[in-house]
């Protein structure tokens, strides 16, 4: 039985939400939305954040009917115990890629750009080892955790953004609407990938105080991070221009060290970047880890997460480490995205709602 | 208590059994200052390496650039003067081997996150692959400093570091700070990497470079170097600097002079707005509306400047004037350079799309026929302290 203390209000769902949507792989966004429809670049971030809404609404619904037996539960009602294990497991593995490559992304970026010589996996490891501390404490220590870096990483973006500002030519925005449809497909499959993270839904409803405002919440949510990776990628595009922008690896990073504010009062910002997104990844992370572990948990019917969010730490650093080099990390990524993603985030949460609903019919007719 | 032991034993494994890799004391760095990137003459023997073909391939030290680097010495920093800074030559096959090459001569490791200046000599930027070679590696170190200031210098790198630099004890800040002060004052064109950077891809190897001439040991920037394909194509006079930062839309301030009567006057550029319009698309005809404001510097002493009719008369003069040089500077560029530095095209990209891709293979040829009118509008603020 839940206690009334794990409830997660409306608050907190929509930060939960915001936090772990921005992860590290904002950092190569503006470059996959420019490399694929040039200085549209910006309208496609918007238009992917609309897409999204749609898919969070089938979330949201299907997210109704696990909040009452959980995620898996619900998953076993519906298609049979066998069945129901078999359609869950793509998600653990989902969930375990997601935070595998996500720390394997962190280590890169901070070994690229500040500890070059430190091997990776001594990057990698400690922040798995974190993520998994602060999930072993369940959803409520998230929660309050959560809030309490949530002030200091908008103060620290939002003085960012500020001193990103100067010196851009937003003229780089121009011409608008000048790719084809099929770029502007291409960019919305490949830019999704960065808004994925709202299906926590499924897993955290039953936690959640107000199922019924659960989708108005969380759009809320997902147009405030479409706000944000917009102005990342109109800051990026003012900053360096098309050309420029796509053949970046890390655009955001590029354009933290490209800051030069008069006075010399932040000569390197991407110190203060990177601070943030330590933040960012941890959180995601941390909220990824208490995902599979629940997942895990409830496939094999353990009652607590604790073991099964340590159990898993050898399989998520080695799918971190699957990759051998930074390409190829990127490339995993989009993969897993394709495929597990779009079946955690689109085909299953629609074979739960059709299940339910000839399932509720035929309860009716019988 | 047993999770306490936990977290401490985790704490201690983690510090003593990994250490800190990137611990590097700053005594342990050669901050560069400035680099500075030349072609290196001596070299006698060539690699002979057929395109795609694979062979064994051994550095030598007589490689194909020579690099200077500008390093400050930590200790003698106090003493403020020339001996605070030691310039550190070598040569190789690109800027990282001309790096370990240097790490093999001093006990230090070269950095790049606090360079100032580099500057290229025109033989290097007058050899493709060089001047490629050395973009895309500042471009692709993470550790480097975006906001160095490049420059091209007229003569050999030899001259260039026995500069005299006046009021400063050290070159690339000397260099770096002209252009910093020049860049605000004196219609001094200012390029950072990044800016140089997206110039070349976005223009597909086409940018502009200041340039450093060094006459008698004294350097002085004047002059504008135009890259064409990655190569150095041609040298644009100064005086045709003013103009073509005002159409470009880079000029802070400057100073102009203006007849009036029998007296040149001294005019100070404090602001400039320039807005192009493409009036007629078939045969792209452009507008270019400049709002310059700014003010009177001196007058005659025993007149009175404030008496009605002789303001409007200087800004009538200041505006004629301006719209000649401006017609000047396009044409120069129109016909005798004949490439689109001035971004002409970049404006017909962003505002009119259609029509630039009617024109997008060959828009040079359309840039060098287009027709330009000048609309110049001056504002006098202020005349001084003296009516």
């Amino acid at each position: 039985m839940i206690s009334d203390n794990d409830k997660i209000s409306n608050y907190q769902l929509n930060i939960f939400v915001i936090l772990t949507i921005i992860e590290i792989g904002m950092a190569a966004l503006p470059a996959i939305l420019v490399k694929e429809v040039k200085s549209d670049a910006w309208i496609l971030s918007i238009i992917t954040g609309l897409v999204n809404i749609p898919f969070l609404y089938i979330v949201s619904k299907a997210a109704q009917k696990t909040s009452t037996q959980g995620f898996v539960g619900c998953l076993k009602s519906l298609f049979g115990k066998a069945a129901g294990t078999i359609l869950a497991i793509p998600v653990l593995v989902y969930f375990l890629f997601m935070v595998g490559l996500e720390s394997r992304l962190f280590g890169e970026t901070v070994k690229m750009y500040f500890l070059q010589r430190t091997p990776i996996e001594f990057i990698v490891m400690p922040i798995i080892i974190e993520a998994v501390f602060l999930a072993k404490g369940g959803i409520e220590v998230i929660g309050r955790f959560f809030e309490a870096v949530f002030f200091p990483i908008v103060l620290i973006n939002v003085l960012l953004i500020l001193i990103a500002i100067p010196k851009n030519d937003f003229t780089n925005l121009l011409p608008v609407f000048s790719a084809d449809i099929k770029e502007y497909f291409s960019a919305i499959i490949a830019g999704s990938n960065s808004f994925f993270g709202y299906e926590l839904l499924l897993i955290i409803s039953p936690y959640i105080k107000e199922p019924k405002k659960m989708f108005k919440t969380s759009t809320k949510a997902l147009l405030i991070v479409t706000g944000f990776y917009t102005i990342a990628v109109i800051l990026n595009l003012g900053k360096f221009g098309v050309e420029e922008t796509k053949s970046l690896m890390f655009p955001v990073i590029a354009l933290a060290k490209a800051i030069d504010v008069p006075g010399s009062i932040f000569e390197r910002a991407e110190g203060i970047l990177m601070a943030v997104w330590v933040l960012h990844v941890f959180t995601t992370m941390a909220m990824i880890t208490y995902l599979y572990s629940v997942v895990g948990a409830e496939i094999i019917g353990h009652k607590g997460i604790k073991h099964i969010a340590t159990l898993y730490i050898p399989v998520v650093y080695l799918f971190g480490l699957l990759g051998n080099s930074v390409v190829q990390v990127f490339k995993n990524i989009n993969m897993v995205g394709a495929t597990l993603g779009i079946y955690t985030v689109i085909i299953l949460p629609l074979l739960i709602l059709i299940a339910s609903y000839i399932k509720n019919k035929g309860g009716s007719k019988g | 208590m047993k999770k306490k032991v936990f977290i401490v034993l985790l704490v201690f494994i983690m510090i003593f059994s990994s250490g800190c890799w990137d611990r590097v004391e700053i005594e342990e760095n050669a901050f560069v200052f400035g680099i500075a990137l030349d072609v290196n003459k001596e070299r006698t023997e060539k690699e002979d390496i057929e395109k795609g073909e694979i062979k064994p391939f051994y550095e030598s030290d007589k490689g194909a650039i020579r690099t200077i680097f500008t390093v400050p010495i930590p200790s003698k920093m106090k003493e403020a003067g020339e001996d605070a800074f030691e310039s550190i030559e070598a040569s190789g096959e690109n800027i990282p081997s001309c790096m370990r090459v240097i790490e093999r001569k001093i006990n230090k490791i070269i950095y790049l996150g606090q360079t100032k200046m580099c500057v290229f000599t025109i033989d290097m930027l007058n050899n493709k692959q060089y001047f490629m070679d050395a973009v895309d590696f500042l471009e692709r170190d993470p550790e480097r400093n975006r906001n160095m200031k490049v420059a091209a210098v007229n003569g050999s790198i030899d001259d260039y570091i026995k500069v005299k630099h006046y009021l400063d004890n050290n070159l690339a800040s000397y260099i770096s700070g002209i252009f910093q002060v020049g860049s605000k004052e004196c219609c001094i064109i200012s390029e950072d990497l990044t800016e140089l950077e997206g110039t070349l891809r976005s223009s597909k190897g086409n940018a502009v470079m200041p340039c450093i001439k060094i006459t008698d040991g004294k350097a002085e920037v004047r002059d504008l170097a135009l890259i064409k394909d990655y190569e150095f194509y041609q040298m644009v006079d100064q005086k045709y600097l003013r103009g073509f930062s005002i159409i470009s839309n880079k000029l802070k301030k400057a100073r102009k002079l203006v007849k009036y009567d029998d007296t040149i006057i001294p005019f100070y550029i404090t602001g400039v707005k320039t807005t192009v319009h493409l009036e007629d698309k078939e045969n792209l005809k452009y507008k270019v509306t400049v709002k310059v404001e700014g003010d009177i510097e001196s007058f005659i002493l025993d007149e009175e400047i404030s008496k009605e009719g002789k303001i409007e008369e200087i800004k009538s003069n200041l505006a004629k004037s301006l719209t000649m040089e401006l017609s000047e500077v396009m044409d120069y560029f129109q016909n005798s350079i004949g490439i689109d530095y001035l971004k002409i095209g970049e404006y017909t990209k962003k505002y009119h799309n259609k029509i630039y891709e009617k024109y997008e293979d060959n828009w040079d040829e359309a840039f060098k026929k287009a027709q330009f009118d000048f609309d110049v509008n001056v504002e006098i603020r202020r005349i001084g302290t003296i009516r």
